[in-house]
């Protein structure tokens, strides 16, 4: 294990109560590869933490290794067995286990590769527009079911307080919490005068709930499925000393999402190269696992509460190279703590490319934000911390059917209009402040389920002392070589690269403009900041592509297989050979076997059916069947039977 | 007002159908047109494409694809390149009643000369292919086809745009008047008529149109079940397109009961529609009863093939034939129109 992954020493409140037992050091292999952790770890931060800061190469570039390009990891010898898939950031890192990722497809081997982004420096796959394929837990049967009176999907403050609120109602209340603590973000965005530390706040809510005997807390749980106000989620067992999933089913009659918000990356070429992270995905391995890969770090953020990770950065002992922030005279009272500890600020500045060096480090190009001019001292670092602003987490609201709106002032996807059963809760329905979110998941949980909506007022610091969240930025890539743009986390999507010129233009294909695949909630917000899907079209776009990706296999069995005996005269032949058609039996003297609809005409050099007398309906022992006008034939009246190019005479030997 | 008098006609509708019908009616019919449509939606690049065969048991209409189909893919691809293309088609049958059905649609396609070739299948399913049947895109269709309308002075407007409908169906866009109104696909005929006007003729069908993640190269790029009506197609990325009856809530099951063996993928877009299926599963066109609106209904997924023949309908150039079949299968018909029913594999998931 490269140790100075992992953060050590003195470390700042926020991170001093990691999951990880340092005392308690383990081994495991991940596809045949052994790995060092600890107790504590989860698949992907030991992973991190060994150094693999790659999950493979995507579209000719390394690909960073973090929750959105995470594959879904199997016990080894479960390959065959999709539905014991489990999420690489859920999966706990266990003694003696060994594990492969799924779908195992390899990269290249390729030195250049290896050297970027292979299996020397992380997980080595190869990475198509679908990938990381979606875990088969989606289609697993649930393995356990539960009912409840109200489900909150997240357990930050505003998940908290929303259960608390309930439970003071004596409702019966789940909280499903994706990570193995409770809090959410919220530490991040530190503390404002006035307002309560967030970690006393959670403190405060967690053991409320748990006072109430009403609460039952889901964590280290993942809900990805949301139908009605029924929830599918996954988690991850240890059985027998491996891990396992177990896919829970749980049916409420309200639910509360307080699913709170995630990163907006920001556009510009080599945003999703190994070393490059969000904000959130950053504090949450620093917070979590103590892990921050690197010694040396840029900042980039337009958010106030990126500032945040410059500080904790530095009073973890890594070294902030920069921070630079696209807003152009931005104002928080983080910076000026940033300023006493003497970093270089950079505002007005935009990250125009990202590239990595021989020796895997980034080197960022700098440039104006305002006029796009790119500055000459290229930004040299280990590791790039991003903040592009915040989207609130709408995965599930979506799911359900909720609509999305964009709102250009925030620049974000938001949940518009109401959904039965289901009500948005704090930073995720647009909420910023502590109190704020805090009182309208109260709020919202003393609604329900009569009501999905509440509005609480949610105290701003002044914009002259705190400035708004930047808004969206975009740099389209300068050369077509450089790593792509992709559009989100996902890659949704990707910038077009500037067009071909000379004779490359006949070899350069189209640029792919989005994945084929179903979408998330940011993916959308990406391809609107990129301009590929108008913002007034995002409403119906979202309803559209941000679906479950289920599996679509042939079925067992076909929902509409008919009736076993078809009607002796189906309706499409009513009246086709006149009103007065009936049914004959015909004597042929052949041993073939007709099928129904052989045409029957009056000589052998009739084929088009529009000039056909009759058709057959069956051919049985009992003898031909067929349907045959009632104009100028009788019984012993010799016609001719169509089979291909094949003409058979039969005699009307019975009307029917 | 005969349909054929008219001089300025306005068609309404936002399908392909619409518009190559609004362009035709302008271009080959010196008709002063007025299209009245949506701007066009988002994810409208996932829509299966028109074909020149169904699974029709009714020899007249059979006969109007083969006679119409070639030219219009002719003219489609005239208007934009790529727009209409060969492709085979697989057919489908599960059941008893639906593989009679299937037997009947085959001998009628090998009678008007189509090549219709078994393909393996399970037990208990029959399926055949129709070799060389035309296709027309959407996507590269509605990319080119607003050039060709200016080109033929047609005028497009937003459906949001007030017209104003007359009972003898006529209309006017402010002060300029229009002779016919012609409503061109499902959302224009339920959004510009009564309900029990629409009853008479059809019933309102929910839909589910879905596109997956790509897949290998189909065997055959279209794919129609004839047990409940589901539809596939390939596109050109790879992805499948589907699209079935869902007023059930079982859409999805159908689209995936109507995959082949051996092809598995992911749900990747999903769509909802309301569509009209005409109780008797034969097309409807002509003036509705109650007022002289002009409709066009049913025709599924043949509508781009037939359009050049709904075309020359409106005008009154339609050979006696034509405007015999067109009249059998008038709106203005009490139902049922026996004579006409075709088969409907939608009925079967909808009843």
């Amino acid at each position: 294990m490269t140790l100075s992954h992992r953060l050590d020493g003195d470390l700042p409140a926020e991170f001093s109560t990691p999951l990880i037992d340092r005392q308690r050091p383990i081994r495991f292999r991940l596809n045949g590869r052994p790995l060092l952790a600890f107790e504590g770890d989860s698949v992907l931060s030991a992973a991190l933490a060994n150094g693999w800061g790659a999950a493979g190469m995507a579209d000719g570039s390394p690909l960073a290794l973090d929750p959105a390009s995470a594959p879904a990891v199997l016990v080894a010898g479960n390959e065959a067995r999709p539905d014991l898939a489990m999420p690489m950031a859920l999966c706990p890192a266990m003694d003696g286990v060994s594990l492969v990722t799924a779908p195992a497809r390899r990269a290249p081997s390729n030195p250049f590769a290896r050297l970027l982004g292979g299996a020397g420096s992380g997980l080595g796959l190869a990475y198509g527009a679908g990938d990381p394929a979606p875990g088969g837990w989606l289609d697993a049967p649930a393995s356990r079911a539960m009912t409840t009176d109200m489900l909150v999907i997240g357990g930050g403050v505003a998940g908290l307080a929303a259960a608390e609120a309930a439970s003071r109602q004596g409702k019966r209340v789940v909280i499903v919490e994706r990570e193995a603590v409770l809090g959410g973000l919220s530490p991040l965005f530190g503390r404002a005068e006035g307002e309560p530390a967030p970690e006393e706040l959670i403190a405060d809510l967690a053991g409320a709930i748990g006072r109430s005997g009403l609460v039952t807390l889901l964590l280290g749980t993942h809900a990805f499925a949301l139908a009605g106000t029924s929830v599918r989620a996954i988690r991850v067992t240890r059985a027998g000393g491996i891990p396992a999933p177990e896919i829970i089913e749980i049916a409420a009659d309200g639910v509360v999402l307080a699913t709170g918000v995630e990163d907006r990356l920001p556009l510009f070429a080599g945003n999703r190269l190994p070393g490059v992270v969000d904000a959130a995905t950053a504090w949450r391995l620093a917070a979590r696992y103590n892990l921050w890969p690197g010694r040396t770090a840029h900042i980039h953020t337009a958010t106030n509460a990126g500032y945040r990770m410059a500080l904790l950065g530095a009073a973890s002992g890594r070294t902030i190279t920069r921070t630079s922030d696209p807003r152009p005279a931005p104002q928080t009272r983080f910076i000026e703590f940033c300023k006493a500890y003497g970093y270089r600020l950079g505002w007005g500045t935009s990250i125009a490319a990202a590239r990595l060096d021989r020796r895997r480090n980034l080197q960022l190009v700098l440039a104006d934000s305002r006029t796009g001019k790119v500055q000459d001292e290229l930004e040299t670092c280990e590791r790039l911390v991003m903040s592009g602003g915040w989207q609130p987490t709408l995965d599930l609201w979506a799911l359900a059917g909720g609509a999305l709106r964009w709102t250009a002032e925030r620049g974000c996807l938001m949940a518009d209009g109401p959904l039965e059963g289901v009500a948005v809760a704090g930073s995720a329905a647009g909420y910023h402040s502590l109190p704020g979110c805090r009182n309208h998941g109260a709020a919202i949980a003393a609604a329900m389920p009569e009501a999905t909506h509440a509005v609480v007022a949610d105290p701003q610091i002044d914009p002259v002392f705190e400035t708004p969240d930047g808004a969206p930025t975009r740099m389209a890539p300068a050369t077509r070589d450089a790593a792509p743009a992709w559009l989100s986390a996902r890659r949704a999507g990707r910038l077009p690269p500037p067009e071909a010129q000379g004779v490359a233009r006949l070899f350069a294909g189209p640029a792919p403009i989005r994945a084929p695949r179903a979408l998330a909630v940011t993916d959308v917000a990406g391809l609107v900041i990129a301009g590929h899907v108008e913002p007034a079209a995002a409403r119906a776009f979202s309803a559209r592509h941000c679906v479950l990706p289920v599996r679509l296999g042939p079925a067992e069995e076909h929902p509409d297989r008919a009736e076993p005996r078809p009607e002796p005269v189906p309706g499409y032949l009513a009246g086709r050979f006149g009103p007065q058609q009936s049914r004959w039996r015909l004597a042929a003297e052949t041993s073939r076997r007709f099928t129904p609809g052989c045409l029957v005409f009056v000589n052998t050099d009739a084929r088009s059916p529009l000039a056909a007398v009759g058709v057959v309906l069956a051919h049985t022992p009992a003898g031909i069947e067929a349907l045959v006008t009632g104009e100028g034939f009788g019984a012993g009246d010799t016609l001719y039977i169509r089979d291909g190019h094949v003409a058979v005479s039969a005699r009307l030997a019975e009307r029917l | 007002m005969m349909t054929a008098q008219a001089k300025t006609i306005a068609v309404v509708g936002s399908t392909p159908f619409a518009w190559f019908l609004a362009g035709l009616l302008a271009t080959d019919h010196s008709r002063a047109v007025v299209l009245v449509t949506n701007p066009c939606p988002p994810g409208h690049e996932a829509t299966l494409p028109s074909l020149s065969v169904a699974p029709l048991t009714r020899p007249e209409t059979l006969s109007l694809l083969v006679k119409y189909g070639p030219g219009a893919a002719r003219q489609t691809n005239r208007i934009a390149r790529g727009a209409a293309g060969r492709g085979d088609l697989a057919l489908t049958a599960h059941g008893a009643a639906s593989g009679a059905a299937l037997s009947h649609i085959r001998h009628m396609l090998a009678g008007f000369g189509r090549v219709v070739e078994p393909l393996g299948a399970p037990a208990g399913t029959t399926r055949v292919r129709v070799r060389d049947v035309w296709q027309f895109h959407a996507a590269p269709f509605l990319a080119a086809a607003p050039a060709w309308l200016a080109g033929a002075n047609a005028a497009m407007v937003n459906a949001a745009s007030g017209l104003k409908l007359r009972k003898d169906g006529s209309a006017s866009f402010g002060a300029t008047p229009v002779d016919l109104v012609v409503l061109a696909d499902d959302a224009a005929i339920v959004s510009r008529l009564a309900e029990a006007e629409v009853a008479a003729f059809a019933a309102r069908v929910a839909h589910l149109d879905i596109a997956t993640e790509p897949v290998a190269p189909l065997a055959t790029p279209s794919i129609i079940d004839l047990d409940g009506g589901a539809q596939l197609a390939q596109d050109a990325s790879g992805r499948l397109i589907g699209s079935a009856q869902d007023s059930d809530g079982r859409g999805l099951a159908r689209i995936t009961a109507a995959l082949p063996e051996g092809v598995a993928t992911r749900l990747a877009a999903r769509g909802r529609s309301t569509r009209l299926l005409p109780h008797d599963g034969a097309p409807v066109l002509g003036p509705t009863r109650k007022n002289r609106l002009y409709v066009v209904a049913g025709l599924g997924r043949c509508d781009m093939a037939l359009a050049p023949l709904v075309a020359r309908l409106i005008v009154g150039k339609a050979t006696p034939a034509e405007a015999e079949w067109a009249a059998a299968h008038g709106a203005e018909l009490r139902q049922p129109r026996a004579n006409v029913a075709d088969f409907a594999p939608e009925w079967a998931g909808a009843a």
